[in-house]
This record gives structure tokens, C-alpha cells and sequence, in this order.
């Protein structure tokens, strides 16, 4: 049997068994995936674009759900108070959520995980000093920090990247801290020190691969907050500019309609935004399962 | 969400306790939420809207206006300019204060000149600004003497109230005001109501004055309690905890409408939205589209400027955007008013012609624009920002819209940052030299003009108009001059008004029935017990 052969053993083989063995975080990653390709694909799918105005007609605003409007089409989830296309303005939303979500995490992956394997590695007072700083964010709540900084920077995509990657950094700083510093303590990084081998050797080819999993998983989860949170931001009118909505502000947009019982406005972004905050934690969730090492078979 | 869902309990909350204090049939007792209140409990501290909202149920002005803002003899039963720089006013006999003591001449002179010595940050000294001295001539006649001739002076007057100078004689600075009145030892009016307590922020208590001289008002007690957010002033409203509550928002109204217990009152208000294309030579946020830069500023084409105008749907605003509350408008004031003229054309909206005539200005293709607003101010206005950005859009100018906090927006409007912008202008006293004067008349620190003209529009015309009228003592004439300065405005276009906004009052069906006022104040003693 060649090692080909024992391809079952490959560590990604593995994961995946394991993972298909949930029925529920299987149908989870569908819908993620899904949401991804209607996400990615919405120019194409959705029957108007919504972040064209000279596109779309205050005519049709507010019509509820499978009014045909002066586009000739059937809007099946009704219309926002600017006549957009509720079903468009959501794939359209669905993608700015995403786009958002997974650059914010992405980038606070990136800082979080040096900031955490730099502390681990170098120890002492290097540690002291960044960890501390982490843990005093940690004890802040990310809303109101991202609120601030949102505040101090004004609105804006970049904008809202900043404050989001500066309210997440910390959690990835964290987890990478402790699977670095659990690692660090292991006889084969000793080992490899007393070797003549760089340090950003060791790091990158050593501390960081073992820190791995823990942060796939912290970094899914992060993601899932990451749309949350811009979605709370929105919603507090802090976000994206009013002509290119996100899920949070189309939901926002709709709140003081619910009253006079023009429920979908709200109702429908808000559907979407569950489903897809659910659906990657679910999937986040299965993850971790599978690679914490106590729940091990 | 989670706001809703707390005024919601709130509102059940309220509920209970409504129909427990309701059983007791106090049929005289008023209680109001308000969306803003007063700063202080001396009158004459702030000059903003909820301040003379609140002070005018305790104290009376000396110059009434009623409900379109038209001046009417109150404390002050006539005036008359004498000469170039003098008026005359007549005061009404047999007002009482609330301690019993008569008003004369002596409290109007007390009142004026006290102003400079105890107002706020947002300063009441407008009012009397251009009072160089006051002569008694009896206790029922005075003499204004004014610094030139002060053609407004009675408008400036609305707005002047006047205390006891017997009472407020030891609280008239600014250390000893705020206790004096705050504490109700000082608070000494002619008003319908003598003050009971008040709480900054929280309740202000009122009881009835018997001896008002317009007679007594329907109601003993009357408490009217600040309640800043919309959603929570309606929930108390449907709970029963207030009687009558004010700035129902568009999107409430509907609801409302279809509630059989209550009663909404709409009324035209003072505020038109204006749309604004600066004048100056460089623009900063026009552009070709692409990116590119413009040879020159195309807002100085009146082409261009009638392409805009025709572009824009003002029925559709009012209809679907203002959910039908609000008139389509032709000039920056609302009918009626000092100085609207009725010779102005109705707006147009035809998309084909504003296409034409931008292709016939040198733009076929059009251009790029940055369209910025308020979004946080009146009722509707981020949507009309966004409703703009659609109709310009369509005529081939591109534009992003920015609807913004105001806390961001007029300093960068002050700072003239903008190109293209829009918010609303309240001609809160009712004459076109408040509004043309600040607006339409060049910027002019010499006479005091222009101070709000942020696109540095200049019509030589206008301006001779509006400084001839400033000083035009003939009631007539001076309406004359203003009616043709709106006309000559409107007609070059830089300034486009687009609607009047309405305003929504919502009561409790069974007890009351509101008097909307232009002015948006809602005031107690006009409030009427709904017949059964």
C-alpha cells in the first residue's frame, strides 16, 4: 500500500469524514455555500441593481411582497421606502456583509495571530506588555469600541474595516497566545532552538502550523461576529453610506415601518441575516468539534 | 429590533397604569409628551423652539402671532411707527400677573432690558437687537426707539416675553436667574398657567391661572413631559399615559390613522426643503463622469439650474416619500406668508426637457455631483436626499447621495464645502426678511444680511429689494418689495424649493382636539376638550 493509498490518513481526508458525519453542520456549510455563489453571482441573479439610482423608482417604493412594479418584474419580498427590490437589495447585501465580514476577520487573523505568537515566543515582559493590552480590549465590549472608533473615523468601507479589525484583533491575539505558549513549552521547539535555526524559522514553520487549528476555528466564529456587528452598526446608522445598503441598514431602514405593518422590510434582510450568521456558526462549531482533542475519539 | 421590543413592554407596562389613574375621571387634567423642552424656566434665557413651546403657557409674548404666524394684538394691542426710528405700541389694560399685580409699561421696559444681562448661549438678544431705548409714555403707551429704521421690529416682538419686573427684579442677572425661576419664585407671568415645578429634562407642572385675560383655560392641571424618542412618545400615547403628543412621524401616522382610539391633527409648518447649487466660480463636488475635472462650475448655467428643477417629481415626494405629508413647494416660504408671492409659476416636472436643456448647456452625457443632506433633522428628509439622488440620476446627472447627522453637516455647510445641498429653512417668523434676508441677499456683514447664503448666490436685484425693504416702514409697500425679491430669487433658480413640510400632532379621541400651529408649538390652553 503506497502512501497514496492510505489517503484516508491525510489529515484533510480525515477532517472531512469526520465532519460529514453531521447531518446539521453539513446542511449548514450548503447554506453557506450557497449564500456564497447567490452572493458572488448577484449581478447577475437579482433583477435589479439596487445601488443604481437612476434605476430604480420611487414609484414602487414600499409595495409589498409580489407587487409587479414599473420594471415589469414580480417583486417577490415587496420593496424598501426607495423602491428598491428587497429580494436584490438582500443578495446585494448579502455580499457587502460577506465582502466585510471576511476582510475584517481576515485582516485581524493576520494582526491577532503575530500579536499572540510574537508574546508566546519572546516572553517576559514582551508578553506581559502585549497580552495585558489584549486583555484590557478583551474586557471591552466590542460594540462599543467599534461604536467609538466609528465615531472618531467617520463612515466609510475602510472605515469600517478599521473598527472592526481594531474590536476582533484581541480574541485572535488570544487564542494564538495560547496555543503558541502551550506549544512553546513542548520539548521539540526547545529542541529546535538550541538548533542554529532562525527564529522566524521556528515561528513560521513550528509555533504557527500547530497554533493552526484553534485559530480556523476562533476565525469562522470571528467572521459570523464580524457581520453582526457591522450589521449593529448599520442598523445604528453608522455604517455604509444610505445608497448601498448592507443587511444591518436595510433592516434599520425598515424598523419604523413595522408599526404601520409593512413588516417585510425589516423582516425579510432580517431572515437572511440569521440564516447566514447561523449557518456559519453551525459550521464554526462542528469545526471545533472536530479538532479539539478532548472530544477526540 | 430590541428598542421596539422594550417601548413595546413599556407600552404594556404604561397600559396598566393608564387605565388604573384613568378610572379616577380627572377630566381636567392635561398631560402632553414632547418630543424637546425648555433649558431654563427664565424665558428669556434660550431663543430655540421647545424653550418658547414651554414659556408661552406661563408667560405671554407682547406681540401674539396665531396659527399661520400672523401677527395679532396680544399684550400689545397696536403699534405703529411714529417716525423713521421710533414705534409706537399700545398695551392692553386689566392683564393680571399670576401674584395678582397689574402689567404696565414698566414690566415691557423690565423685560427688554434684562434680556442682554441673562441669556444663553442661544441667544435671545435677536429679539431686541434693534432696541436703542425704551421711553414710557403711560402705563399703557411706550415708545420704542430703534437704532435706524426697524421695519420688523413688531415680528421681532413675537417672541418677547414679558415678566414681572416686581417678581424677577432680584433674579435678572445671570448668577441669580436660573434660581429665582427654576425655583417658580421668579416665574411670574401673564400666561394661562402659573408654574408648579419643574424637572430640566423631565416634567414641567402647570396649574390653572384664573384671572388669564383671555379667560380661563379648559384645563386645571396640565403636565407636560419631555419624552425625546419618537417610538417611546407614541407608545405613551397608546398607553394612555399622555393625552396628546407632538412630531408623530410619517411612518407612525399611517398606523396611527387606522387606531380608533386616537385622534391625529395635521398643520402646514414653517419648513420648506430647499435645494442649494452653489454660485462660486470652483466647486468642489461636481465632476464629469469618470471622474474628470469640469471647466467650469455648470450650477452657474441657468440651464443647468432648470434641468434640476424640472427633474424633480415633487408630487412623488410628497405622495410616497412624505406618505402625504407635505405640499409641493414653489418657494422657499408656505402660502401666506409675509412676502410669499402668488405670482410664482407652479413647479414642473418633465425629465424629457431637463434632458434637452442639459444637452443644450454642454451636457449630453451629463455630469457627477455629490448631493449632501441632514438625514436626522425634519421628518423626511433623509429620504427626499435619497428620492433627489433617484430623480437627478435619471435625468442623466449622477449623483451620490450623502444624507448626514446635522452635527456633521452644517459646520461643513458653514465652511462651504458643499456643492450641491439640501435642508430645511423654517421662516419662524412668518416674514420673507428672516428668510430672503438670510438666505437670498448676498453676504453682507455691513447690513446684516446673507448670514445663512452658503452658495454665495448674488442677484444685485434682490439685494436692493431686501435692504428696501428692511427699512420700508409701510406695511404694504414693504410686502411689495419682499413679494418681487422672492419672485427674482425663485426665478434664477439657485435656491430650489421642493416641499413644505407638515406636521402631526396625535391625541387621545376621546378628550381632546388640537389647534395645529404653523409655529409647531404645542401650546395647552388651546387645546380643546373633545365634545362627547
Amino acid at each position: 500500500m503506497s502512501w497514496r493509498g492510505s489517503g484516508a490518513r491525510s489529515p484533510l481526508r480525515t477532517f472531512w469524514s469526520r465532519f460529514r458525519e453531521d447531518r446539521i453542520a453539513l446542511v449548514a456549510l450548503f447554506v453557506v455555500m450557497i449564500i456564497l455563489l447567490l452572493a458572488i453571482f448577484a449581478p447577475w441573479i437579482a433583477p435589479q441593481d439596487p445601488y443604481d439610482l437612476s434605476g430604480l423608482s420611487l414609484r414602487d417604493a414600499r409595495r409589498p411582497p409580489g407587487f409587479v412594479g414599473s420594471g415589469g418584474y414580480v417583486h417577490w419580498l415587496g420593496t424598501d421606502a426607495q423602491g428598491r427590490d428587497l429580494w436584490s437589495a438582500i443578495l446585494y447585501g448579502l455580499g457587502a456583509s460577506l465582502q466585510i465580514g471576511v476582510i475584517a476577520g481576515a485582516i485581524g487573523l493576520v494582526i491577532g495571530t503575530m500579536i499572540g505568537i510574537v508574546a508566546a515566543y519572546a516572553g517576559g515582559r514582551v508578553e506581559t506588555l502585549l497580552m495585558r493590552l489584549v486583555d484590557l480590549q478583551l474586557s471591552f465590549p466590542a460594540v462599543l469600541l467599534a461604536l467609538v472608533l466609528m465615531a472618531l473615523l467617520g463612515q466609510g468601507k475602510a472605515q469600517l474595516i478599521t473598527a472592526l479589525v481594531a474590536a476582533q484583533y484581541a480574541y485572535f491575539a488570544r487564542t494564538a497566545f495560547g496555543a503558541a505558549s502551550a506549544e512553546r513549552a513542548k520539548d521539540y521547539i526547545e529542541a529546535a532552538m538550541a538548533t542554529p535555526l532562525s527564529n522566524a524559522r521556528i515561528v513560521f514553520r513550528h509555533l504557527l502550523p500547530n497554533a493552526m487549528p484553534a485559530l480556523i476555528v476562533v476565525a469562522t466564529v470571528q467572521i459570523a461576529n464580524a457581520i453582526a456587528l457591522e450589521a449593529t452598526l448599520s442598523f445604528l446608522g453608522l455604517g455604509l453610506p444610505v445608497t448601498e445598503p448592507s443587511l444591518g441598514m436595510l433592516i434599520s431602514n425598515g424598523v419604523k415601518y413595522m408599526m404601520s405593518g409593512r413588516y417585510w422590510i425589516s423582516v425579510y434582510p432580517g431572515i437572511a441575516l440569521i440564516i447566514l450568521i447561523v449557518s456559519i456558526n453551525l459550521v464554526g462549531d462542528h469545526i471545533r468539534d472536530i479538532l479539539n482533542p478532548r472530544l477526540a475519539r | 429590533m430590541k428598542r421596539m421590543a422594550a417601548s413595546l413592554a413599556l407600552a404594556a407596562a404604561l397600559g396598566l397604569s393608564g387605565t388604573l389613574s384613568g378610572t379616577g375621571a380627572i377630566a381636567q387634567e392635561l398631560t402632553i409628551g414632547v418630543r424637546g423642552g425648555p433649558e431654563s424656566m427664565d424665558p428669556h434665557y434660550s431663543a430655540l423652539g421647545p424653550q418658547a413651546d414651554a414659556a408661552k403657557n406661563i408667560f405671554d409674548p407682547l406681540v401674539w402671532t396665531g396659527d399661520d404666524l400672523q401677527l395679532e394684538p396680544g399684550l400689545a394691542l397696536s403699534w405703529e411707527p411714529l417716525d423713521d426710528d421710533t414705534w409706537e405700541f399700545k398695551l392692553r389694560e386689566g392683564v393680571k400677573f399670576h401674584d395678582g399685580s397689574d402689567f404696565t409699561a414698566e414690566d415691557v421696559k423690565f423685560s427688554i432690558e434684562r434680556i442682554p444681562n441673562v441669556t444663553g448661549p442661544t441667544t435671545t438678544e435677536i429679539y431686541v437687537r434693534r432696541v436703542a431705548d425704551v421711553e414710557i409714555i403711560d402705563d399703557y403707551t411706550m415708545h420704542i426707539h430703534t437704532d435706524g429704521p426697524a421695519a420688523t421690529l413688531p415680528y421681532d416682538f413675537v417672541r418677547l416675553f414679558i415678566v414681572s419686573s416686581e417678581a424677577a427684579k432680584d433674579h435678572s442677572t445671570a448668577e441669580t436667574s436660573a434660581e429665582g425661576f427654576n425655583s417658580g419664585k421668579a416665574a411670574v407671568g401673564t400666561g394661562p398657567f402659573k408654574l408648579v415645578s419643574w424637572e430640566p429634562k423631565g416634567d414641567l407642572v402647570l396649574e390653572r391661572f384664573d384671572d388669564y385675560w383671555r379667560g380661563p383655560a379648559p384645563w386645571a392641571k396640565v403636565t407636560r413631559k419631555e419624552i425625546s424618542d419618537d417610538a417611546s412618545r407614541l407608545a405613551a400615547l397608546k398607553a394612555g399615559d399622555i393625552d396628546v403628543m407632538n412630531y408623530v412621524s410619517s411612518a407612525d401616522y399611517l398606523a396611527l390613522a387606522s387606531d380608533p382610539d386616537i385622534e391625529t391633527f395635521i398643520g402646514d409648518s414653517v419648513y420648506v426643503m430647499n435645494l442649494q447649487l452653489d454660485q462660486r466660480d470652483e466647486t468642489p463636488k461636481v465632476r464629469a463622469k469618470g471622474g474628470g475635472k469640469l471647466d467650469k462650475n455648470p450650477f452657474q448655467d441657468p440651464r443647468v439650474r432648470e434641468a434640476i428643477d424640472l427633474a424633480i417629481d415633487r408630487d412623488t415626494m410628497v405622495e410616497i416619500v412624505l406618505e402625504g405629508l407635505g405640499t409641493p413647494a414653489n418657494q422657499m416660504m408656505p402660502d401666506g406668508f409675509f412676502g410669499s408671492s402668488k405670482k410664482i409659476p407652479a413647479p414642473q416636472y418633465d425629465p424629457e426637457k431637463a434632458r434637452q436643456l442639459l444637452a443644450d448647456a454642454g451636457y449630453p452625457d451629463g455630469f457627477e455631483m455629490d448631493l449632501y443632506c441632514t438625514s436626522d433633522r425634519l421628518p423626511g428628509d433623509g429620504a427626499i436626499c435619497e428620492g433627489l439622488g433617484q430623480m437627478f440620476s435619471q435625468v442623466g446627472i449622477d449623483t451620490n447621495v450623502n444624507a448626514i447627522s446635522k452635527s456633521v453637516y452644517f459646520p461643513a455647510q458653514a465652511r462651504k464645502e458643499y456643492s450641491a445641498f439640501m435642508n430645511g429653512w423654517g421662516t419662524l417668523t412668518g416674514e420673507a426678511s428672516y428668510t430672503l434676508g438670510s438666505l437670498a441677499h448676498s453676504p453682507n456683514e455691513e447690513v446684516k444680511m446673507g448670514a445663512f447664503n452658503r452658495i454665495e448666490y448674488h442677484n444685485p436685484d434682490v439685494d436692493k429689494l431686501m435692504q428696501a425693504g428692511a427699512k420700508e416702514l409701510d406695511a404694504d409697500k414693504r410686502r411689495a418689495y419682499f413679494e418681487e425679491a422672492m419672485e427674482k430669487t425663485m426665478a434664477d433658480r439657485a435656491y430650489i424649493s421642493i416641499v413644505v413640510l407638515q406636521t402631526v400632532w396625535a391625541g387621545n379621541k376621546d378628550k381632546v382636539v388640537v389647534m395645529p400651529r404653523a409655529d409647531e408649538e404645542t401650546l395647552a390652553y388651546f387645546i380643546q376638550p373633545a365634545k362627547k
